[in-house]
């Protein structure tokens, strides 16, 4: 019974997105009032519904969503949206709805479509310090993800004026200031939240796994990207890049994380896969 | 039917120099407002830069278009011959309708005109204070006023700039975001950069450099503006590092700023944004400068092109506006419409009632003095229950049939139609 309700679950979290995006779509291009008034609450009940899903999820498998690759892109779909929700309700700018949930969207139907109910237990995934370390991965790549959109919706409207076309990007984006702060903000995010995971990880699993390894692919290509991330916000603050510069850095810096991922995930061996 | 009469002289009838003559101010107001009283029941004047309207709706006999046009002629105190213009007119509820399109800024000069909805509220609230505004136009003016806000709220006719120099404003904004702070500066001291710089200055920015040929014009241009620094042209160079927002209207067929001269200044703003607009014909800056990272040169071309799309996308949204308009139009008219019901079931009960009591005087003597209140009391009863159900049907907004049927019918049904006509005049 619990498996067909997660697995129905499963199949309305893709078309509920869409049809969330869908609003916030009509509300940017055709400022069509139905879209206008719902798109947040669509986007609210398709939270609620990817949390129950999360929950239910769980209980199915015995584990919490962090075992695969697709389970977490799962999480990190929720936690898009949410970070999304939250910086919609504190900076009231709703119109880039519809590109940041577009990536929430992506990686929920990829999730979606490749997902498997293992219902395997590792024991490392009973620790309670699990939670904190997958919180905060999770919390530092949908920022990440978040800021990188930013970013292209930051290049979008740069080229918009420079080439004075002043179409719908124009009219609908965001002023370039509020777009580079919202692409810096979310990087200090997504940063502060890989440290706490990167160091908790260094802590942690030292002691609870056996075949432990500093020199473990999954863990070099994150301090990696977790350099790049520290150069950038360093040289930031001491050659004084504004603009265009960090946006074009959020957006690479990114581009080298998922790559990571999928590298890591898919083609290496990684002491750090718990299915 | 609504008796209301307006007369509009607006932007379509009449040129600039008669739309002066014939504004009304609030004190001009307050003068006529005895004469248009004695004449109207209730009344409002709207009157802008752009139009001046008299709505009306008549004491007694209904008052022509052109009694309307002369009574607004008069407060102006115009002799024969001094002010000829056309005037459009509306008559009942299309006059309601002309003044919610009026409050949208859909029939403004200036298409989604934001300024109206604040001068129709300034006129409705001179109409009260004045008491010109009764019931009806009291309620028509609170509609007005909403209609105006959901136009504002609802539709994109107020939105995006009309005006090239307000566009370039707006460009800014879409750069910087907030323009407080922002350092500006003005090349050329001509009308272009005056009204720049007046519709820079509600935006506080910061420091203002007025650069000229003749130090002597910039000097006059900042001492008029209240704000700024007179700077010679030669001193451009050196400036422009500190400024954010650079916006140029001289003449001269030479660049005023080449592309070695901005790639200079822009080492020294650490990759910060520098929006430089050229409005000058020919053009003040060399083309070449947009290729510079971080420089948005935009000129005169680009601002008409702000404006034309923001005219055609407010243009586009009058459809919306009008069906908003007729929204609030048809409850208009059902709100007007149920100020009928009240007094055609009071004059229904007082005829029955007339009816009960005459029939019991008339039959006084067959009807024994204990049985008087047993009898008064079983008429009362039936009359009651008589009257119960079309009176419900006729209250029944849910009813297929029209409220204005219904109240024609319950007329004519018992001879009501002459005397309900005193209705409308208990409003006064």
């Amino acid at each position: 019974m619990l498996e067909y309700f997660v697995d129905l679950l499963k199949i309305s979290l893709p078309v509920l997105y869409l049809f969330t995006i869908f609003l916030y779509g009509l509300a940017f291009f055709l400022d069509e009032q139905f879209g206008i008034r719902n798109r947040t609450k669509f986007l609210v009940a398709t939270l609620i519904v990817q949390v129950v899903y999360l929950f239910c999820r769980t209980l199915l498998t015995g584990h919490p969503p962090v075992t695969s690759v697709f389970e977490i892109m799962s999480v990190i779909s929720f936690t898009i949206g949410g970070a999304y929700l939250l910086i919609e309700a504190r900076t009231h700018v709703k119109d880039t709805g519809m590109f940041i949930l577009s990536l929430a969207f992506l990686f929920d139907v990829v999730s979606a479509a490749f997902i498997t109910d293992d219902v395997h237990l590792n024991p490392v995934l009973k620790s309670s310090v699990l939670g904190i370390h997958v919180a905060s991965a999770m919390l530092g790549y949908s920022a990440l993800a978040i800021s990188a959109v930013y970013g292209g919706l930051y290049l979008m409207m740069y080229h918009e004026i420079r080439s004075s076309r002043f179409g719908i990007v124009y009219r609908k984006l965001p002023n370039l200031q509020t777009l580079e702060k919202l692409s810096y903000a979310s990087i200090i995010l997504g940063f502060v939240f890989l440290t706490i995971a990167i160091l908790i990880g260094y802590i942690w699993l030292p002691k609870t796994v056996d075949d432990f390894s500093y020199y473990d692919p999954k863990l070099i290509i994150t301090d990696v990207v977790w350099v790049i991330y520290f150069a950038a916000l360093l040289s930031r603050k001491a050659m004084r890049w504004t603009g265009r510069t960090v946006v074009i850095v959020s957006m690479v810096g990114f581009v080298l994380t998922i790559a990571s991922m999928v590298i890591v995930n898919v083609f290496l061996h990684s002491f750090h896969n718990f299915q | 039917m609504l008796k209301l009469t307006a007369v509009s002289i607006n932007h379509r009838t009449a040129n600039v120099e008669a739309r002066e003559k014939i504004y009304y101010n609030s004190e001009e107001i307050r003068e006529i407002s005895g004469k248009i009283k004695a004449v109207g029941r209730e009344s409002l004047i709207v009157s802008t830069c752009n139009r001046t309207e008299l709505y009306l709706i008549p004491s007694a006999a209904p008052e022509t278009h052109d009694n309307l046009y002369h009574l607004i002629r008069e407060g102006k105190r115009l002799q024969d011959g001094e002010l000829q213009v056309d005037f459009e007119t509306f008559e009942g509820f299309e006059a309601i309708r002309h003044l919610f399109s009026v409050a949208t800024g859909a029939d403004s000069l200036m298409l989604g005109d934001i300024q109206i909805l604040g001068q129709v509220k300034e006129s409705y609230n001179t109409g009260v204070e004045l008491g010109m505004v009764g019931t009806v136009l009291h309620h028509a003016c609170q509609v007005a006023l909403k209609v105006g806000k959901r136009a504002k709220t609802e539709t994109r006719i107020s939105e995006g700039a009309v005006s090239v120099s307000y566009a370039a404003v707006e460009l800014a904004e879409k750069i910087f975001g907030n323009l407080k702070g922002k350092t500006a500066m003005l090349i050329g001291a001509g009308e272009t950069a005056e009204l720049a710089a007046k519709d820079l200055k509600p935006k506080e920015t910061g420091r203002l450099f007025v650069a000229n040929r003749t130090l002597e014009r910039a000097q006059n241009l900042v001492d008029q503006l209240g704000i700024g620094e007179a700077i010679p042209l030669e001193a451009l160079n050196q400036k422009l590092p500190q400024v954010d927002i650079v916006i140029s209207s001289v003449g001269g067929s030479n660049y005023i700023l080449t592309r070695d001269t901005v790639a200079s200044a822009m080492k020294g703003r650490e990759a910060k944004p520098l929006l430089i607009i050229d409005i000058g014909v020919p053009r003040n800056i060399d083309p070449s400068v947009k290729k510079i990272t971080s420089v948005f040169l935009n000129d005169i071309d680009s601002l008409n092109l702000i404006v034309q799309k923001n005219l055609d996308m407010r243009r586009s949204e009058i459809p919306v506006v009008r069906r908003i308009i007729d929204e609030e139009l048809n409850d208009f008219m059902k709100w007007y419409n149920s100020l009928e019901v009240g007094p055609t079931i009071k004059m229904l009960r007082d005829k029955i009632e007339k009816i009960r009591v005459e029939e019991i005087k008339r039959n006084k003597n067959r009807i024994n003095g204990t049985d008087a209140d047993m009898v008064e009391e079983i008429t009362r009863s039936i009359v009651n229950k008589i009257l119960h159900e079309p009176l419900t049907n006729l209250k029944n907004v849910e009813n297929g049939t029209s409220l204005v049927d219904r109240v024609k019918l319950m007329k004519s049904l018992f001879g009501l139609s002459e005397e309900s006509d005193g209705k409308k005049n208990e409003e006064d």
